[in-house]
């Protein structure tokens, strides 16, 4: 290595190192999921604020996206609105910065530079498309819990945007990456060849999804509030975009015929209705009783799984260099209904049934990451080498031992992603007697339990949003 | 060493000045272009045009030739991508809608309010009967203003086309015939820059 090489090398290093400034609030060197773990333990024992205020003091650090989005949602669970609205409110416009950016940015430069001598990590968190879609979708929670409906309305119109925004960029970029990717076929056929045992696995739950931005809980709440604004049609259209992706929960089966036949579709009514036979006989015996509302049940379940990091040995001129990538190794769990019942009345009312499995998502578009992760590594591992060649050759073992040491130190994944959200999403749809009904809840798979009042309004729809942290039940109910 | 000197503290009053928050007087109506949102420039642009429109509209100066009708404003349906206050444009419309004197207007949202103080003018005991406010003098609104707001986004990497429409009808509550109505359509594209921080 040059003189001019290794003083690039060293500015680089230094760079890298100022633009990790604080470093105790990044996740340059302590990974993101140690960092959350015990703040994620704390909400499943209710130990609300105590997380809140250890995020707080990430509100303007480099991954301010990521820790915002933790903040808003713990305090969704918690059910403080106020909050949760202004952390959600400064991640929209946070992301909205960063989408907004200069094209060629010297602080993007920096970050993108640092990473050929530290890792991934030092690139700001821009957070997923999957993520930016959920994020729309719960401010929309927190208007309707204020009752705004129009503002709701809003939200759903811009997670829909998102969502179609996602689609067509998506398409592009994949592309883009494989090309790169392609141009360095050589190096990185064996760092795939080695990724693919370890990704394999992966694939079975990424394949229950056909993209990772796209998701029925999101188009369900859209169309529920499009119903709440008295727009039928908008309705039915994401109803059907829901169904689309969850062919088989039967509430949605039920929801999209009526809504056909509410709008006279009668070309649809009669495709849906030969699809899905067992809903047209239910729905052509049950006549609606005048003098009920609609109850709706929103259950998220569980915390989505924490990426962990794996280390595949990548061929170099001086020996194998451990790269780190992340993965998911959860397996997809069996469905785990929760159970709803009214035992003033002696009446099971039903079971939750899926419409969204939020760790397909994050698997998914963790794959979609690929071409891209692999060809920084090279670079990456590129630099590296050069780093270690040169310090073997001007100061022997000692300078190999150090550079080693380094490389052990900043090889780290990245394993940053929102790490509150549901694991996954069902739901529930009924019809009740209009007033006050005493609910009993319970989800055999965890032992959790709660009882809950509700109240109906004739013609009206309350929302029942579950949330299940550990053994706990969070309930907010909205009655429109 | 002097000169050095001299640098650093030049370096530091450059610095300072670039910090210190800079206020100034602009004029309300001056063209905003900040970012594509929503902004006043477009809130001037629709009342101005609404307002005009309304007020040169023939069949309404006819209207409005020998008396001035009664209005009483519904709601604007935000069905755009922004939390937009639809109140603060129908405000603006109304108020010049009125100054122009051509109409009058109800207030709907003050209902409550109204009927508080006609409570506690006539029936709390401390107000004089004789100037107490009578119930039952209010005026019906002979027409209702009501309208939408819509918006159509798209965006790629570097260029984001915001596209508002906003229309604006006036129903006659006895016939329900829509007398008037006027969109103004406004469209912005904003583009990334090059090179930035």
């Amino acid at each position: 290595m040059s003189d001019r090489l290794r003083r690039f090398f060293f500015s680089g290093l230094a760079v890298s190192v100022l633009s990790v400034t604080g470093c105790s609030t990044s996740s340059v060197f302590t990974s993101y999921t140690a960092t959350m773990s015990p703040l994620i333990d704390g909400v499943k024992a209710r130990k609300f604020d105590y997380a809140l205020k250890a995020l707080n003091k990430y509100r303007n650090s480099n991954d301010k996206i990521l820790y915002l989005l933790e903040r808003g949602r713990i305090a969704q669970i918690k059910d403080d609105i106020e909050v949760s609205m202004m952390d959600y409110a400064a991640t929209i416009k946070a992301v909205r910065d960063r989408e907004e950016k200069a094209i060629i940015s010297v602080s993007d430069v920096g970050a993108q530079t640092s990473t050929f001598f530290t890792n991934d990590n030092t690139i700001p968190y821009q957070g997923d498309g999957y993520e930016k879609v959920f994020l729309y979708q719960f401010q929309a929670f927190n208007y309707l819990a204020k009752k705004d409906i129009e503002g709701a309305g809003v939200e759903v119109r811009r997670a829909n945007l998102e969502q179609h925004l996602a689609l067509e960029m998506h398409e592009k970029e994949v592309r883009k990456a494989e090309e790169k990717a392609r141009q360095k076929s050589i190096e990185t056929e064996q760092a795939y060849a080695n990724l693919n045992a370890a990704y394999r696995t992966m694939d079975d739950i990424a394949g229950k999804v056909k993209n990772s931005f796209q998701n029925a809980y999101t188009f369900y709440l859209s169309g529920i509030v499009y119903e709440l604004l008295n727009q039928p049609n908008d309705a039915y259209i994401d109803y059907k975009k829901a169904i689309e992706i969850f062919p088989d929960n039967t509430y949605l089966q039920r929801d999209i015929i009526r809504m056909a036949k509410e709008l006279g579709m009668n070309q649809e009514l009669n495709e849906y209705t030969s699809r899905y036979a067992a809903i047209r006989a239910e729905v052509a015996n049950g006549g609606v009783d005048t003098n009920t509302g609609e109850l709706i049940v929103l259950f998220e379940n569980g915390f989505v799984p924490q990426k962990r990091e794996i280390k595949v040995p990548i061929p170099t001129p001086n020996g194998f260099l451990a790269v780190a990538f992340p993965v998911y190794t959860a397996k997809l769990p069996d469905v785990e209904p929760l159970a709803l019942s009214e035992p003033d009345r002696k009446d099971a009312l039903g079971e939750t049934e899926p419409l969204c499995y939020v760790q397909s998502l994050a698997v998914k578009s963790l794959k979609e990451k690929v071409p891209g992760m692999v060809v920084r590594h090279l670079l990456r591992s590129a630099a590296k080498t050069a780093f270690q060649y040169q310090a073997k050759d001007s100061a022997g073992i000692a300078g190999t031992i150090l550079s080693s040491l380094y490389n052990i130190i900043s090889e780290r994944a990245d394993l940053r992603s929102w790490l509150t959200l549901p694991r996954d999403v069902q739901i529930m749809r009924n019809h009740l007697s209009a007033g006050i009904h005493h609910l009993h809840l319970e989800h055999k798979a965890s032992g959790a339990f709660s009882d809950v009042d509700v109240s109906v309004n004739q013609h009206g729809k309350t929302i029942l949003r579950v949330i299940r942290t550990g053994s706990v039940l969070y309930t907010t109910a909205i009655t429109f | 060493m002097y000169g050095f000197k001299k640098l650093i503290w030049s370096l530091c009053i450059a610095m300072g000045a670039g910090c210190a928050t800079n206020v100034k007087y602009e004029d309300a109506t001056k063209v905003e272009t900040t970012t594509a949102d929503f902004g006043s420039t477009d809130l001037q642009q629709i009342a101005n045009k609404m307002v005009d429109s309304l007020l040169s509209f023939p069949p309404m100066i006819q209207a409005t030739n020998e008396r001035s009708p009664v209005i009483f404003v519904d709601t604007i349906k935000n069905k755009t991508l922004e939390h937009i206050d639809t109140e603060s444009i129908t405000d603006s419309i109304r108020t010049k809608i009125l100054r122009s004197g051509k109409f009058r207007f109800v207030d709907m949202t003050k209902v409550n309010a109204v009927k508080k103080q006609f409570e506690f003018q006539n029936e709390s005991g401390t107000v004089d009967r004789a100037t107490a406010a009578a119930f039952g003098r209010h005026i019906g609104a002979e027409y209702m203003l009501y309208g939408n707001f819509a918006s159509i986004v798209k965006k790629t990497d570097t260029v984001k086309d915001v596209y508002y429409k906003f229309t604006l009808n006036l129903m006659e509550l006895e016939t329900g015939i829509i007398e008037w109505a006027d969109e103004k359509e406004i469209r912005k594209i904003a583009k990334r820059s090059w090179f930035g921080w």
